[in-house]
């Protein structure tokens, strides 16, 4: 009787711990690829950035995809076209752009100088004075991006 | 008997082990609350100037920007001239503003309008009563 009495109760604590698995319909697991689209939009950016200084330029991605940056012109008084000049990508944040990406770019160095996959926003293109500058730089910028 | 307790071990764990499972709810929609952030900043405004200040709204929901002073450079007294205040997109090398008034400074909110989820920015204006360098002090909510 005392063998019977544990039996039950150890059947009974089985049925009450799983008994809400039999419900559980299977998990499946969806892999999915986002799509990247291609650079399809292009903006030229003109600008020119003082000595120590920095500007951006701000633009909105459409859908999830790629985005190239290329600092395609540098020029302006004692400034040579292959001065070596700071390149960012990042978000607009209070009077900045808070950049997540920085390269030092020149016209000498392959194209695109920046070049990653970026979900739909608000984003800012940054040039800054590495340094390099005595007078202030004039500048073309290429963003494509989707 | 010592095979039952045997048993009984086991089954023991198993208990702890799956007794989890009938206590987890299914996941339904979730609701998310809504706080506004209080924010400002000055501009330094030259005659014809603007300037813009972006932020991020991470739920949509109500905006709200006032101008609340206007002093002009190195001094501290009021002045009381319009200025234009906008609620815009970033883009370019400025604000693109969708909405604008022209206002004098006042301590209510005197644009107000809701945002979706992105980056917004706010730009102030001089339209053509500022004389001097001034410094306007602008206040702002949002979700």
């Amino acid at each position: 009787m005392t063998n019977q009495r544990f039996l039950a109760i150890a059947l009974s604590l089985l049925a009450t711990a799983c008994g809400s698995n039999a419900a559980t319909a299977p998990s499946t697991t969806t892999t999915t690829t986002p799509t990247v689209a291609g650079a399809s939009i292009e903006e030229t950016w003109e600008g020119s950035v003082p000595v120590g200084g920095s500007k951006f330029y701000s633009f909105t991605i459409n859908e999830n995809g790629t985005l190239n940056v290329s600092l395609t012109v540098v020029g302006g008084q004692f400034v040579p076209s292959t001065v070596t000049l700071g390149l960012g990508v990042g978000q607009p944040a209070g009077m900045e752009c808070t950049t997540t990406t920085t390269v030092n770019a020149s016209t000498q160095l392959g194209m695109p100088h920046i070049t990653g996959t970026y979900a739909p926003g608000v984003y800012c293109v940054k040039v800054y004075d590495v340094g390099n500058l005595f007078s202030d730089a004039s500048f073309t910028v290429s963003i494509a991006h989707s | 008997m010592k095979a039952l307790r045997i048993l009984i071990v086991p089954l023991a764990l198993l208990t702890g082990a799956c007794g989890s499972d009938s206590a987890t709810a299914p996941s339904s929609a979730t609701s998310t609350t809504s706080t506004a952030g209080y924010e400002g900043f000055e501009a330094t405004l030259d005659q014809r100037g603007s300037s813009f200040f972006s932020f991020n709204v991470t739920a949509a929901g109500a905006a709200g920007v006032m101008l609340a002073s206007i002093v002009r450079q190195g001094q501290f007294t009021p002045l009381a001239v319009h200025l234009r205040v906008g609620l815009g997109i970033p883009a370019g090398e400025g604000c693109s503003i969708t909405e604008s008034v022209d206002v004098l400074p006042a301590l209510t909110p005197q644009l107000t309008t809701t945002l979706p989820v992105g980056i917004h920015c706010i730009s102030v204006e001089d339209i053509g009563e500022v004389t001097s360098t001034v410094i306007a002090a602008i206040r702002f909510t949002h979700t």
